[in-house]
């Protein structure tokens, strides 16, 4: 089985499943912590519209986890507050 | 397949934004009469939330769409459109850009079929149009208007977000809607998902959220996630219902008007009953509870005053709830165009619509959520109105030369008249089920209200806004202070809706609690967003628009 790995640990996924669905799979729910009070956070819609799922991913910050393909290989982290604050909305 | 740079070029006769089930009718309708269509799509494979599926892959354990059949209604429709429009790409009619996702679109006025190098405003924010001339080949013959539009789409499937631009003589705009939601304390804990989430999570990537897990909120759509999650193997303690279903006698007439809709409601009343999944109607949640992820959830009836009766409550453990309160139409790129709304069923603003789903914009047709909450359905028959009137308004009428072949070979004419009377029964056929299914969606509607209970229940310390992390207690304290209800002034001064989601999620729950605070009604109007999808800042220094050509990525898991 294909595996990436988060905050160091080995995730396995089947091909087709976001970074999100495959976590979620694994018994992981939050890989967020918030800039203000530091609350956890994870999957909340699903469809890439609350952006409460980002994480981050080889190293880029604010990838929306629900969106964002598994893929061999990557690795996920833990994203804290902003990561490094380069997406503009 | 990489579309080539003269096709790249090219004005398209229709771009159909969103490939659910609105904009899937659509194309194939188009195609289906000769058009030559673009879809661009979000996501890596056609359906939409409805038809949700895996991402097209080949490995052997990959998630496959035999697996994720059972969760699934009218797949075989599903197939009959994606058969479709794999033909139509293939024939070379059509190109799917799968995995863009468009943040602006905009009319570029251009005198003739030939707009001049730099002749369209750039976006919003961007710098100055560096792109060359957009010929006109394969276009239908018959061109009626001069205006063209641009939709800029970021490609989703490169590291770099890359830019590029369709250029199309007509749209039709089918971006569908998300989950309405409504806080409560404990509702930003992990492992609170929305209920069209979970419903993903099993469609789309083949995953249960949990396994014990309580579906809250309102609207049928909440019987349809719990019956996916109990097939699916999961525990479902209770399905909490706010409203009552015993309000649906007052509309007797309007409930049969619908029947395989009920047919589908029936099932999965049926799959409930036999896992012996309990529903509470009439009750809602009060809080959820847990040390960094929820891990139980409590629920209490609505009284006689339309409170929540905490002394009545009950407290159920959970590893996942699932909440959902009904859907909100995606306004960005409708709005953007300048398309006119009112207010829909349930308050929220909605598009207006003709007959023909022609927006208050020329050229501009709109199907499906967007036009009001009505289901998957009521989105096909949308689409294929729509569809089948942007053909008409580029001129690219009649059959489409196969099916003239097929019928009437040696007498072209009298093929085309019968094609042309074909139509006109297809047209009053779809008016009609759209009537029906229109009557139908404002039925259930009205009964499933969102109880103002919630209000009650909503402490001073409860996060409203996620993003920003505003609580309920500062968008009160700004209500007061300023005596202002309008999402405008409170975002200003509070900030909820000033993250990356720009208040798609908390506007009509901010809006709420403000109204509530000044004892108003809350006005639910539509806001304009800058742009309808993340944008890095490298996409907008680079300037506009980006002659990068899209990639057709039309590919199936079959
Ligand atoms: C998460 C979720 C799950 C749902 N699950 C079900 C279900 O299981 N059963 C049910 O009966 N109803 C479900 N619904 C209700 C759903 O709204 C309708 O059933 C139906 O899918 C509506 O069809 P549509 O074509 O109008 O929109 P949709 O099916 O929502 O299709 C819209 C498409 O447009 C795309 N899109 C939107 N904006 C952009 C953009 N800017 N750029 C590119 N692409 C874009 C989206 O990715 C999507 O694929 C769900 C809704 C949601 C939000
Ligand atoms: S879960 Fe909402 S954007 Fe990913």
């Amino acid at each position: 089985m294909p595996t990436f790995t988060f905050d160091g640990q080995p995730i396995p996924f089947r091909p087709g499943q976001s970074v999100g669905a495959a976590l979620i799979a694994a018994g992981i729910y939050s890989w967020r912590v918030t800039r203000v009070d530091a609350r956890p956070r994870g999957l909340f819609c699903g469809i890439g519209v609350c952006f409460d799922c980002l994480v981050t991913i080889d190293g880029a910050p604010n990838q929306r986890a629900c969106r964002a393909p598994a893929a061999d290989g990557i690795s996920v982290t833990t994203q804290r507050g902003t990561g490094h604050d380069d997406l503009a909305v | 397949m990489t579309i080539s740079p003269s096709e790249r070029d090219q004005v398209w006769d229709v771009a159909v934004i969103g490939a659910g089930p609105a904009g899937l009718a659509a194309t194939v309708a188009a195609a289906d009469r000769g058009a030559r269509v673009a879809v661009i799509d979000a996501e890596p494979a056609v359906g939409g939330q409805f038809w949700r599926h895996p991402a097209p892959r080949h490995e052997p354990n990959r998630v496959r769409d035999a697996e994720i059949a059972p969760y699934h209604h009218s797949l075989a429709r599903y197939w009959r459109l994606r058969d479709r429009l794999a033909q139509h790409v293939a024939a070379g009619r059509a190109a799917h850009l799968s995995r863009y996702e468009v943040w602006a679109v905009q009319p570029a006025e251009a005198g003739a079929a030939e707009p001049a190098p730099g002749a369209a405003e750039p976006a919003p924010g961007a710098a100055g149009s560096a792109r060359g001339s957009a010929g006109s080949e394969g276009g239908a013959a018959g061109t009626t208007s001069s205006t063209f539009f641009d939709v800029l789409a970021i490609d989703a499937a490169t590291p770099q977000r890359h830019e590029s631009m369709v250029r199309a003589r007509t749209l039709v705009l089918a971006p569908g809607a998300f989950d309405l939601q409504i806080p409560f304390p404990g509702w930003d804990l992990p492992g609170v998902l929305t209920a069209g989430g979970v419903q993903s999570l099993i469609k789309g990537h083949g995953v249960l959220a949990g396994k014990r897990v309580v579906v809250a909120g309102t609207g049928p759509f909440l019987l349809s996630v719990g019956a996916g999650l109990v097939r699916r193997g999961a525990t479902v303690p209770a399905i909490v219902e706010a409203a009552s279903p015993a309000s649906w006698l007052r509309h007797p007439g309007r409930l049969f008007s619908a029947t395989s809709k009920l047919a589908e409601g029936a099932a999965y009343a049926n799959t409930l009953t036999r896992h012996g999944v309990s529903i509470l109607t009439k009750w809602s949640v009060l809080r959820a509870d847990g040390r960094g992820r929820v891990e139980s959830v409590t629920v209490a009836p609505i009284d006689g005053t339309g409170e929540l009766d905490p002394d009545r409550a009950r407290r159920i453990p959970v590893d996942v709830l699932a909440v959902g309160w009904g859907f909100v139409p995606q306004l960005e790129l409708p709005l953007a165009l300048g398309c006119a709304t009112r207010a829909g069923a349930s308050g929220l603003p909605v598009t207006v619509v003709d007959a023909d789903q022609r927006s208050t914009v020329p050229g501009v047709y709109l199907a499906g959520e967007v036009c009001g909450v009505g289901g998957a359905a009521l989105a096909l028959v949308e689409g294929e109105i729509a569809g089948l009137a942007a053909v008409r308004a580029v001129g690219a009428t009649g059959p489409a030369g196969a099916a003239r072949a097929v019928s009437r070979p040696d007498e072209p004419e009298i093929a085309d008249m019968q094609g042309d009377l074909a139509m006109r029964r297809r047209r009053i056929r779809l008016a009609r089920r759209r009537e029906r299914l229109r009557t139908f969606a404002d039925a259930l509607a009205a009964v499933y209200q969102i109880p103002g209970s919630w209000l009650g229940a909503l402490t001073d310390d409860t996060v409203v806004c996620r993003c920003e992390e505003v609580t309920a207690g500062a968008i009160r304290e700004i209500a007061r202070d300023h005596r202002a209800a309008d999402a405008r002034t409170v975002k200003l001064l509070a900030r909820p809706g000033m993250g990356h989601c720009q208040g798609r999620i908390c506007g009509y729950a901010a809006e709420c609690v403000a109204a509530h605070e000044l004892g108003t009604p809350a006005a639910h109007r539509p806001v304009t967003r800058p742009v309808a999808a993340p944008l890095s800042l490298g996409t907008l220094a680079a300037g506009w628009p980006a002659a990068i050509a899209p990639v057709c990525r039309h590919q199936s898991n079959v």
